[in-house]
């Protein structure tokens, strides 16, 4: 079966599934997507602004279709990954993210937001500069099991480490609770810097846990 | 020109980070201000909309890596 595994970039005709993708991994598991419950807007407005913002392919942040590999199967997608060398150029992702929900969303939606947004304060994990950045991995459940996404994160972290000479550790934020991610991150390699919890109760009705953590991986250089 | 906008950005930086001290300098970035993160940013940038009358484009929000960058854009869009 894995010899029928290809590797690809991500073009603009696959943002389809890219958003699948980045929706499905949000989720983690849970029905909760953070990005409708913290900014109260619904599934259609959601698919919406990451369709337009997939559009203008802003590198720096996960919301980018070059930063994204595709995994097909048969030539039919079976899972997607997004990686990137966090503020090479100087800007956060966060920041950068910032500016493009700020855009797209409007200051009104983000101004309602910034409550729900500040409850996340106990949990926001930062990213180091200069690391590479794992984020919205995604596998469709018939193509679960093959190491399809060992495959998609191994070749991102190939590709980045490759092409940018500064890098030396690899860094993927997850909800604590998402146990099969964070077994498989272990295999590959993965240990858990940091772990943050918040106590307030309205955590839970926004994101799919009140925990986060960082695992981190040194980058082991081929060339 | 420039100096009114950087005075006006100060009142606007003091409001936002609610520090009464803080002083804006073309080099400065999100990493020179404890409290500047994406939530305060947001807010920033809405402020800074509303404080000068204009309205940001999303090239110009993406090219802005300092506060030097965002006097430059704001200065432009005064001018024209």
């Amino acid at each position: 079966m894995n010899d029928k595994i290809t590797i690809r970039k991500a073009t603009e005709k696959d943002i389809p599934f890219l958003r699948e993708a980045i929706k499905e991994a949000e989720k983690s598991g849970t029905e909760k997507i953070s990005y409708c419950t913290l900014f109260s807007i619904n599934d259609e407005k959601l698919d919406e602004i990451i369709f337009q913002v997939l559009m203008e392919d802003i590198e720096g942040q996960e919301l980018c279709v070059s930063h994204f590999l595709i995994a097909e199967v048969d030539n039919q997608y079976a899972g997607a990954c997004s990686a990137w060398v966090e503020a090479i150029d100087g800007s956060f992702s966060s920041i950068i993210k910032a500016n493009i929900l700020f855009y797209f969303l409007g200051d009104k939606i983000c101004t309602r937001a910034a409550d729900n947004l500040k409850l996340m304060e106990d949990i926001n994990i930062a990213r180091e500069k200069n690391a590479i950045q794992i984020e919205s991995v995604y596998v469709k459940e018939q193509y679960r099991g093959l190491g399809i996404a060992n495959q998609i994160i191994q070749e991102q972290i190939n590709q980045l480490s490759n092409t940018n000479k500064s890098v030396n550790k690899v860094q993927i934020i997850l909800a604590k609770t998402n146990d099969k991610a964070y077994k498989a991150y272990q295999k590959l390699g993965f240990k858990t810097t940091i772990e943050k919890h918040s106590n307030k109760p309205e955590i839970e009705k926004l994101l799919p846990s009140n925990s986060r953590i960082m695992m981190e991986m040194p980058v082991h250089k081929t060339f | 020109m420039e100096t009114n906008i950087i005075e006006k950005l100060n009142i606007t930086f003091r409001k936002v980070f609610k520090d009464p001290q803080i002083k804006v300098y073309p080099e400065m970035t999100a990493n020179d201000v404890e409290k500047w993160d994406s939530i305060t940013h947001v807010v920033l940038i809405a402020e800074i909309e509303k404080d000068f009358n204009i309205k940001f484009k999303l090239k110009e929000l993406i090219a802005m890596k300092n506060v030097g960058d965002c006097i430059r854009i704001v200065k432009e869009k005064l001018e024209n």
